[in-house]
């Protein structure tokens, strides 16, 4: 599995990171912008990501835009829909309206902050239930 | 010199003048007299130089000219007339005549004639005269003689012929050659002795070149050329050196001194003198080499030199003389003899140079004592020559001094050694004696007196063989005279003398230079008295050796050296070794027969102290010089023994340690005892925990049931029951309650009993302790008519770490106490600070009753087990009396101390002082009160000073204006002022039990009258009665609380009171209706397998207004908890099917994964606190149930309030209150408290324990967080908003997931009110983030220190 996680702050990126680097082989992007470039990179080297780990509030350009973008460039390449890179939000404000948002603009799964290992490893189950958590 | 000679050279000479200038002037004057007339003629004669006298021929002058008188100091005209002959010395007179003849007689030109002439003054004159005859002249007719003087002339010739003379008789005589040299070198003369320096005759040598018959060398001749070119131009003249070579080939060296030679400006060349210096300067060069020579001997050798003048002063001297003296050269320079020297020495010395100067001897090795610079003396061996100077005059002395101070002070120091030598050979205890090899006496000290009775004259020079001795000993002295001087080595041998004297006798061979023996020394010792007490001891020792042999105790001696001295027979019957094979033994054989091996033993170890040796004993001890051990032997003759020795040094006379003496006692049966006792020991101790196990399951056993008649009581008392019935119920109840305190009790005792007793050491809230006490004590103190009061001094702290259930358990016991013993009155407990500092504070805790008081002879037992103070009172007042023992113990094992004070009747006052850890960060306990009254007053009536003084005290805090009234009268007196000045009231809290005027009559009162009828009234009430509730309402009262009044509980009521619409007013605020309201939301799974036990707590909790739903054992309790959500789980720890701690864990379990099911506002499925219900009192289940993800754990039995509390606490009926949770129990992996700065365990655990993963990511939060706390302050100066909460989120973002709570939750108010829109909080935001950061980062250091 190719990983990308997405955080501006250290802490959370790099705990990520930590709980990621499991599941295989985990990168690292601290804005929105070199998040998207990262995407469009790895899929150009047609060994595209199966994971984005994406914050909600960055600097200059917030985690659900990304999302807009990165779902926006895949349906221009006409990515079919089983083959699109998952992606976990990851937020602070975990108000129903902020959820209920991102779902419909397309994310896959949501992680609360703090986050620890066991609830990620749980959404991670949940999005790939064929995975062995063990 | 005579006349001829000079004639010729006169001749000479005039013929040279003639063939120059022509006529003679005698004749140009007459031919121009004819000329020029007579007057100019006359004039000619008057002025001429020349003395011109005119002879007749008679002889007579006949004219003279003036220069005649003039230049011979003659008058004028003197000779006319006269014959001037006469006046010519007579010995050129007949020369003269005959000239003046033939000059008369013929008349041809005559030769001048030289002739002395008289002159006037009697001198002589050398005159020149040259006559003309012109006797045929018509003029003149006679004979013209002209005179001139040449005396001057004649002078200078003369001398110039000597010089010529001398210069001839130099150039051919003088050893100098004397040269000339043309301008072209070519050498023009040069003088005969050329030949004796050179070798060359002066004729082969002049005509050629210098360089040709110098044979200068190279260099030379170089300079010779220079040289000469320089005299040549006119610069430079002097003696110069040459070397030439001569003819025979030798070298020469010439000192060469030349001058040009001008001739009418013109250079024409060189002459000089050279002298022939080789001799001089070789013997120079030789004196040279001497000198050198001398002065390197001078200065090199080790007698000082010196040589002065007659005055003493030194002109010259040696670097030896200046070392010795210890001058520098400088100094010692002219320096006069008299300055290192005393005057005595002067004297002497000076004496010793007249005597050298007189007899112009000199002196030798003569005694001469310097003083040195430093003024110590020399002694040296001195020498004094007369010197004399060039011209062989004395000039002084001159001679050597060498140092013999050390030779001096060696002599000396023989001389005093000798004398010593002399003196203690003289005096010697010892007989002294020299033989020779004939056996002659040659010396005997005196002591031979003492000996013999006869002086050492009589002995000295007598062979031995005349001694009036024994035979045998005369032998036996010769033999060993004789052997030392075959060998040459010292003999020794014990002698008796005559009269019984035994002498130790040392033969001592003396040698000469040549390394032969010249003479034996003898030196003879008295030893009798010696040799007699050796028999003495040997007597005694051989005693000692029959009493040591008889003892007993089988006991050894040792030498220092370690043999073995004596084994006496008990030691040979116990080791079964024999003395004979042992005495005598070293290198430690006497372990052989203990150990097996060679090794120290105890008698060793009182020789030197071996800490290994010292190790293998059972235990040694000492008592002074005595040791004792104990050793095990595990094969002593086939059997195993336990020994018992001590062993103590054996001295001699004189105290110097010469062995040691072990006695040994066989102690195995003694041991074999104690062995028994230490078993029986260890049974006793086992059967004592099994004893205290049982108890503990006992316990268990007993609470389970008691749960249940207790919880049965308790609801039975609410059950509207005939008054007998109720009586009953009453008496189960307290009897239940007694029996439960009974088995606490006994249950802690047993444990303190079996050491078993641990302290926690948590962190706890005090105040929250001491409220939660009095709560449970408040039933008690309303139903017995008490007023109980709990008082904590304000500067107390609060956030204490220790153990705070047994804290509560010492109160309780105490408290309880006291109620017991008091009928009427008070208890009072409050707590004091004794002592404080960063990490610790003491407390005092006292409570005081009024009751029946303790005697004191009785106050000391009162802490004992099983005592009260009267046997009577146990009945009369139950109890088992443990209570204050477990106290004492328990506060004993805090650290602290108890006592009481009391006198019978008049009440007790039992207090108890404890440290108390203090929780970091103290400075945060104060929690900021939500809640503000600021601007507000109120009333506060109790006729209890203390109770005001708590009330005010909590209003206060709340920035409340406070008036007090001691009663109903005095309250509506402030009332009825404040209402005079105007001013208003927000608040009226009065206590119900009051004299005169209760609560409620002052309540009524209040809203009787027409200004306060508004005023909202708390009632506080002691205790709750029947009806009081209907009563409040019906006086229109606001609230109603029972003491003890919690500060959260007013804090709310007042809210309420004061904040609630008048419109739906119409509640009465009660602890009850404050949490009702929320309870009915709060959903409680009940887990509990005992039917009575589920039974009590439903009612309990379903009365509180809670919904419950049951689970029978965990399964049941798990399947519920996945089906729908609950506030909280109380859970039974032993049920069937599925026990408390299983259902728990997986609970926890499911929580984790089913985090991960559909998203969910919060994000994850809310945590649901467990609290254990237990019916085991130990902690070891209480610490399991917290293992297995449980939160806090309920001992049973419990009563209600105690239920209620705890879901309370953990269900919470408002966020609010969580942090005045307190910790009673570790904070579990799970939960952090909200004030949790950083927990490195716990973020450790959520990074997988990578310590360095987990430590490099802190770091760099950190360092983030630094940057983004300088940028937050910029951001908001530039107003962006936007930037303040995004930083700020990342902050709390970060600090979440690191477990930082405390920094997170300031960075989320810091964003909230970033985005409230209301920046106006915001300074205030950053400077608590800045805190929260600058606490996070010292936890994060303390952290690090710990790891």
């Amino acid at each position: 599995m190719r990983i990308l996680v997405v955080d501006d702050e250290t802490v959370s990126l790099r705990k990520m990171e930590m709980i990621m680097k499991y599941y295989g082989e985990c990168h690292l992007a601290r804005d929105g912008e070199s998040a998207i470039a990262a995407f469009v990179r790895a899929w150009e080297d047609w060994y595209p990501f199966d994971l984005i780990t994406l914050d909600m509030v960055m600097p200059n350009m917030n985690g659900d835009v990304v999302l807009d973008k990165i779902r926006g460039l895949e349906k221009e390449k006409k990515v079919p829909e089983d083959r699109r890179v998952k992606i976990i939000m990851v937020t602070g404000q975990s108000d129903s309206d902020t959820v209920l948002a991102c779902i419909q603009r397309g994310c896959n799964e949501f992680v609360a902050k703090p986050f620890d290992r066991a609830i990620v490893q749980a959404k991670i189950a949940h999005l790939y239930p064929q995975l062995d958590v063990s | 010199m005579n006349v001829s000679a000079k004639k010729t050279q006169a001749e000479t000479k005039r013929a040279s003048e003639k063939s120059e200038k022509g006529k003679p002037l005698k004749r140009r004057v007459g031919k121009e007299t004819r000329r020029w007339g007579a007057g100019a003629f006359q004039a000619l004669i008057q002025n001429l130089s020349e003395m011109l006298l005119v002879f007749d021929d008679q002889g007579m002058v006949s004219f003279e000219a003036p220069s005649c008188a003039k230049t011979l100091g003659y008058p004028e005209g003197y000779f006319v007339g006269r014959s001037p002959f006469p006046l010519v010395h007579p010995e050129d007179l007949e020369r003269v005549l005959k000239d003046f003849d033939d000059a008369l007689h013929h008349r041809e030109d005559q030769l001048p004639t030289v002739f002395r002439f008289k002159k006037a003054d009697d001198t002589w004159a050398l005159l020149e005269a040259v006559a003309e005859n012109l006797m045929d002249h018509p003029d003149v007719c006679g004979i013209v003689i002209t005179l001139r003087d040449i005396t001057e002339r004649r002078r200078a010739e003369e001398r110039q012929q000597e010089v010529e003379e001398h210069y001839r008789m130099l150039f051919h005589a003088t050893q100098d050659v004397i040269y000339t040299v043309l301008p072209d070198m070519t050498l023009e003369s040069v003088s005969p002795s050329v030949e004796t320096v050179l070798g060359y005759k002066p004729e082969e040598i002049v005509g050629t070149s210098l360089n040709d018959f110098l044979h200068l060398s190279a260099g030379s001749f170089d300079q010779a050329v220079s040289r000469f070119t320089k005299i040549s131009s006119g610069t430079g003249i002097g003696p110069t050196e040459y070397r030439a070579i001569a003819k025979d080939g030798c070298e020469k060296i010439l000192e060469v001194v030349s001058t040009r030679l001008m001739r009418e400006g013109q250079f024409i060349g060189l002459t000089g003198i050279a002298r022939d210096v080789t001799e001089k300067r070789r013997t120079e060069e030789r004196l040279h080499i001497n000198e050198e020579r001398f002065r390197n001997i001078l200065q090199n050798m080790d007698s000082g030199y010196f040589e002065v003048d007659l005055k003493g002063n030194l002109i010259f001297f040696n670097q030896a003389l200046g070392d010795f003296l210890g001058y520098s050269e400088e100094e010692l320079t002219g320096m006069n003899f008299r300055t290192f020297m005393d005057p005595a020495e002067a004297k002497k010395v000076f004496g010793i140079f007249s005597q050298v100067y007189l007899t112009q001897e000199p002196m030798k090795n003569f005694y001469w004592q310097f003083t040195r610079k430093d003024g110590t003396k020399t002694h040296s061996v001195a020498s004094a020559y007369l010197f004399r100077d060039a011209c062989g005059e004395v000039a002084g002395f001159r001679g050597t001094a060498r140092d013999v101070t050390e030779l001096k002070q060696m002599e000396e120091a023989l001389r005093g050694q000798e004398e010593t030598f002399r003196a203690l050979t003289e005096n010697s205890l010892d007989l002294i004696a020299r033989f020779d090899r004939h056996y002659r006496m040659l010396y005997v000290n005196p002591i031979i007196g003492r000996v013999t009775g006869s002086v050492p004259q009589d002995w000295i020079g007598k062979s031995i063989d005349e001694f009036a001795y024994p035979a045998p000993l005369v032998d036996q002295w010769k033999s060993s005279i004789g052997r030392t001087f075959e060998t040459g080595s010292v003999q020794r041998a014990e002698y008796l003398l005559p009269g019984n004297v035994w002498t130790d006798c040392l033969f001592v061979p003396e040698f000469n230079i040549d390394g032969e023996v010249k003479a034996v020394m003898v030196s003879a010792r008295n030893i009798t008295r010696h040799k007699r007490a050796l028999e003495t001891l040997k007597e005694s020792e051989s005693r000692l050796a029959d009493i040591i042999d008889f003892l007993p105790d089988p006991t050894f001696v040792i030498d220092t050296a370690g043999t073995v001295i004596t084994w006496n027979r008990a030691m040979e019957e116990m080791m079964g070794v024999k003395a004979a094979d042992i005495v005598g033994k070293g290198d430690y054989a006497y372990a052989l027969p203990f150990y097996g091996e060679k090794r120290p033993i105890l008698a060793d170890l009182v020789l030197r102290a071996e800490k290994e040796v010292e190790e293998k004993y059972l235990g040694v001890s000492r008592q002074g010089e005595r040791l004792f051990g104990i050793s095990h032997i595990p094969d002593l003759k086939g059997r195993e023994a336990f020994l018992w020795g001590t062993a103590a040094p054996l001295r001699n006379s004189e105290g110097r340690i010469v062995g040691v003496i072990e006695s040994i006692r066989d102690i195995t049966q003694g041991k074999q005892v104690e062995k028994e006792l230490h078993l029986a020991k260890e049974a006793a101790d086992q059967a004592n925990r099994a004893k205290s196990d049982f108890l503990a399951n006992m316990s268990h056993e007993i609470r389970t049931p008691l749960n249940a008649i207790m919880g049965m009581a308790e609801l039975g008392l609410d059950l509207d029951l005939p008054q007998e019935a109720m009586d009953i119920v009453h008496t189960v109840n307290r009897e239940a309650d007694h029996l439960l305190h009974l088995i606490n009790d006994i249950l802690d005792f047993a444990k303190i009993e079996a050491g078993r007793l641990e302290l926690e050491s948590i962190a706890f809230d005090l105040s929250y302790l001491m409220d939660n006490m009095a709560g449970a004590f408040a039933f008690q103190a309303g139903q017995k008519g008490l007023e109980f009061l709990s008082y904590l001094e304000p500067e107390v702290p609060t956030r204490l770490v220790g153990d705070p259930g047994r804290l509560r358990q010492i109160l309780v016991n105490l408290v309880g106490n006291a109620f017991k013993f008091t009928r009427e009155g008070e208890v009072c407990v409050t707590v004091a600070l004794v002592a404080d500092d960063d990490t610790q504070a003491t407390l005092h805790f006292s409570i005081r009753d009024t009751g029946i008081g303790i005697p004191g002879d009785k106050q000391e037992k009162i802490f004992e087990s099983f005592t009260q103070a009267d046997g009577s009172t146990t009945r009369k007042y139950g109890g088992t009396g443990l209570g204050t023992t477990i106290s004492k113990h328990l506060v004993e094992l805090m650290g602290g101390r108890i006592g009481l004070q009391s006198e019978e009747g008049g009440g007790a006052t039992f207090w108890f002082e404890v440290p108390l850890g203090k929780q970091r960060g103290q400075a945060m306990q104060s929690e900021p009160d939500r809640m503000t009254l600021r601007g507000r007053s109120c009333l506060i009536v109790d006729d209890h000073a203390v109770n005001r003084q708590i009330l005010r005290g909590y209003l206060a805090s709340w920035g409340c204006g406070v008036l007090e009234a001691d009663g109903g009268e005095a309250a509506l007196a402030v009332l009825a002022k404040e209402q005079a000045a105007g001013r208003g009231i927000d608040l009226l809290l009065t206590d119900h039990q009051m004299p005169d005027m209760d609560g409620f009559d002052l309540a009524e009162a209040v809203k009787g009258s027409d200004h306060w009828k508004n005023l909202p009234v708390i009632l506080i009430t002691s205790a709750g009665n029947v009806g009081d509730g209907k009563r409040c309402r019906d006086a229109g009262l606001q609230g109603y609380l029972t003491k003890p009044l919690r500060k959260n509980d007013l804090s709310r009521a007042i809210a309420k009171t004061l904040y609630t619409p008048a419109a739906s007013g119409q509640t009465l605020v009660t602890r009850h209706s404050l949490a009702e309201s929320t309870h009915r939301a709060i959903r409680i799974l009940l887990v509990e397998d005992y039917p009575t036990s589920r039974q009590i707590a439903l009612k309990h909790l379903t009365d509180a207004g809670y919904t419950v739903e049951m689970a029978e054992h965990g399964k049941q309790a798990l399947e519920a908890w996945q089906s729908r959500p609950f506030d909280l789980i109380l859970m039974d720890i032993q049920m069937p099917v599925m026990d408390g701690y299983e259902a728990a864990k997986r609970i926890r379990e499911t929580e984790v994964l089913s985090a991960g099911g559909s998203p969910s506002p919060e994000g994850v499925m809310r945590r649901v606190p467990i609290v254990a219900m237990t019916a085991h009192a130990m902690k070891e289940f209480a610490v399991r149930c917290l293992e297995a993800g449980m939160d806090d754990v309920l001992t049973k039995p419990f009563r209600r309030r105690t239920l209620l509390e705890v879901v309370e606490r953990w269900a919470g009926s408002g966020g609010g209150d969580m942090s005045s949770r307190p910790v009673m129990w570790p904070a579990s992996a799970e939960g952090a408290s909200p004030t949790t700065i950083f927990d490195w365990a716990k973020a450790l655990a959520e990074f997988d324990g990578d310590r360095e993963f987990l430590k490099g990511v802190v770091t760099e939060f950190v360092e983030a967080v630094k940057e983004q706390l300088a940028a937050i302050p910029q951001a908001l100066a530039s107003g962006d908003l936007e930037s303040v909460c995004r930083n700020a989120h990342s902050i709390k973002g970060g600090a979440a997931n690191l477990t930082a709570v405390e920094l997170s939750e300031a960075a989320r108010v810091l964003e909230s009110l970033g985005r409230s829109g209301h920046p106006e909080g915001l300074q205030a935001g950053i400077e608590g983030l800045h805190r929260a950061f600058d606490r996070f980062v010292g936890e994060w250091k303390h952290a690090m220190n710990d790891e």
